[in-house]
Order: structure tokens, then C-alpha cells, then sequence
């Protein structure tokens, strides 16, 4: 099978997957804003990201990238990912923000996907517009 | 991962909000029963809300790291509130001294309760409609401009 999309395109598929997951997150913690003794939840996943990005001393290359991805995607599939907030309520107004926020960060991600996309799809049509 | 549960966690935390307004809705508008079926004053009736942990959320929470999915109602209870007693002889639930047992609902705490819940309510909502705008954009992966 031709690879097409490279890693790129996992990254950008976990990123999606885990911004579905921090959106159920937020309406849960939306859902039991007055739920007594409830801890709100956070996803933390972008300060794993940043460890995974760090150049490896071979270059940075698919294969190496590849493997990050995979420990990467273990650590969300086990839901390592969502941790109780140490703050002790839920803030309603924190959690609309935080919301709005993640639907732009998942926007931005498909953008992303889509430029990628017309690089290859500008390949295949040998350069010219389609 | 799967959209649907985005949409059931919001889902029902909008139920529980409704429950809670209904509840409101209740207790002022017997905020002068003195009697009810069974004997006595009216009680003001309290919804204890909590963390839903249904078979599915527990499921669901294996699959995701969630420990639970969503909110549910865990008891509606009669408060713990004294009655108010109104010296008021001539009415036909008096007790020997003359005075009438009306139930002890605050208005204002019951308001107070009525804007936290349509706030919520809201919260709910926008939630919600972030979960629609989530899936639709996942509808257009791939469909080129």
C-alpha cells in the first residue's frame, strides 16, 4: 500500500481522537456542575505531545515519529490522559471557554488535514491546479 | 471513540436541570398547601443529583478512561425544612393553639435554584451544539474545496 499520508496524518488523527475526548471531558464536567463532591476532569495531552516532539539525533524521520505515535495513542486508548483537576468545583464559565476553545482546536486540526491533503492531491495532478 | 456519547453525557445533564426546575416549579407553587394526601403540610422536595453509573458509562468508562459518563438523578427527598407556623385561627387546619403549619419553602433560595439551573441548562445546550459542530466537521474530512 502506498503510504500517503504519513505521520502527519496519524498525529493528526490522535489529535482529533483526544479532542473528541476532552469535549466529553467538558460536558461532564458541565453535565455535574452541581453535582455535590464531584472533581471536575482535564485532559492533558498536549505536555505529552511536547516530549514527542523533541528531535530525536537521527533526524527527524518518519519512523522514529511513528514510534512516538504509537506509545502516544497506548497512553490515550488506556485513558492516561484525563487526570481529576486539583481545583475542587466546577467553573462554568471556565469550562465554556475551555469548550469553545477545543471546537477551534479540533477547526484547526482539519484545516491542517485538508492543506496536506491538496499537497498530495497537487502531486498526483502533476502540479497543476486541479 | 464515538460522537454519540459527547451528545448522552450533555444529554443528561439537560434532563437532571429540567427535573430541577420542575422541582422549583413545585415547591412555589405549594408554597400555601397546608395539607396533601396522606396528612400534613407539604414538604419542600429536594433533587440529590449525582455522577450517572449505569452498566453503559461503566463500560464506556473502561473504553475511555472516564470513570463516569454523564449525571443523573439519585433521590428526590422531602427537605429538612420546619414548617412555618402562621397564628391564623379561623383556618380549617389550625391545630389547638391556632396556628397553621405552611410548609417551610424559602422563595428566594427557590429563585436563586431556578437561575442556576436555567444556567445550567444553558451550559448544557452549548455543549451540545459544540458536540454537532465536532461531528459535522468530522462529516467533511476528505469532501475537497
Amino acid at each position: 500500500m502506498i503510504d500517503l499520508g504519513g505521520a502527519t496524518v496519524d498525529l493528526v488523527r490522535l489529535s482529533l481522537d483526544v479532542a473528541l475526548l476532552r469535549h466529553q471531558v467538558i460536558a461532564n464536567n458541565i453535565a455535574n456542575a452541581h453535582t455535590p463532591g464531584f472533581l471536575p476532569r482535564r485532559v492533558q495531552f498536549e505536555s505529552l505531545l511536547a516530549g514527542a516532539a523533541s528531535q530525536p539525533p537521527s533526524g527527524i524521520n518518519d519512523a522514529a515519529l511513528r514510534g512516538k505515535l504509537e506509545t502516544l495513542t497506548q497512553l490515550v486508548r488506556e485513558g492516561a490522559v484525563v487526570k481529576t483537576s486539583s481545583e475542587d468545583s466546577v467553573e462554568l464559565d471556565l469550562e465554556m471557554v475551555r469548550l469553545t476553545e477545543n471546537v477551534i482546536r479540533y477547526r484547526a486540526l482539519l484545516e491542517a488535514l485538508g492543506k496536506r491533503s491538496s499537497m498530495i492531491a497537487m502531486a498526483i495532478n502533476e502540479g497543476r491546479q486541479s | 471513540m464515538d460522537y454519540f456519547s459527547a451528545f448522552d453525557i450533555s444529554a443528561s445533564g439537560l434532563t437532571v436541570q429540567k427535573l430541577r426546575l420542575d422541582t422549583v416549579a413545585l415547591n412555589l407553587a405549594n408554597v400555601n398547601t397546608t395539607r396533601v394526601t396522606g396528612g400534613g403540610v407539604f414538604r419542600p422536595l429536594e433533587v440529590i443529583v449525582g455522577e450517572r453509573s449505569t452498566f453503559r458509562a461503566q463500560l464506556d468508562a473502561l473504553q475511555s478512561g472516564l470513570r463516569g459518563m454523564g449525571v443523573e438523578v439519585v433521590d428526590i427527598r422531602p427537605a429538612d425544612v420546619q414548617p412555618r407556623l402562621v397564628h391564623d385561627p379561623g383556618h380549617p387546619d389550625a391545630n389547638a393553639d391556632g396556628f397553621v403549619e405552611f410548609p417551610g419553602i424559602n422563595p428566594v433560595s427557590e429563585m436563586v435554584t431556578l437561575i442556576e439551573t436555567t444556567r445550567a441548562y444553558e451550559a448544557n445546550v452549548r455543549a451540545i451544539s459544540a458536540a454537532r459542530e465536532i461531528a459535522l466537521r468530522a462529516l467533511e474530512i476528505g469532501s475537497g474545496r
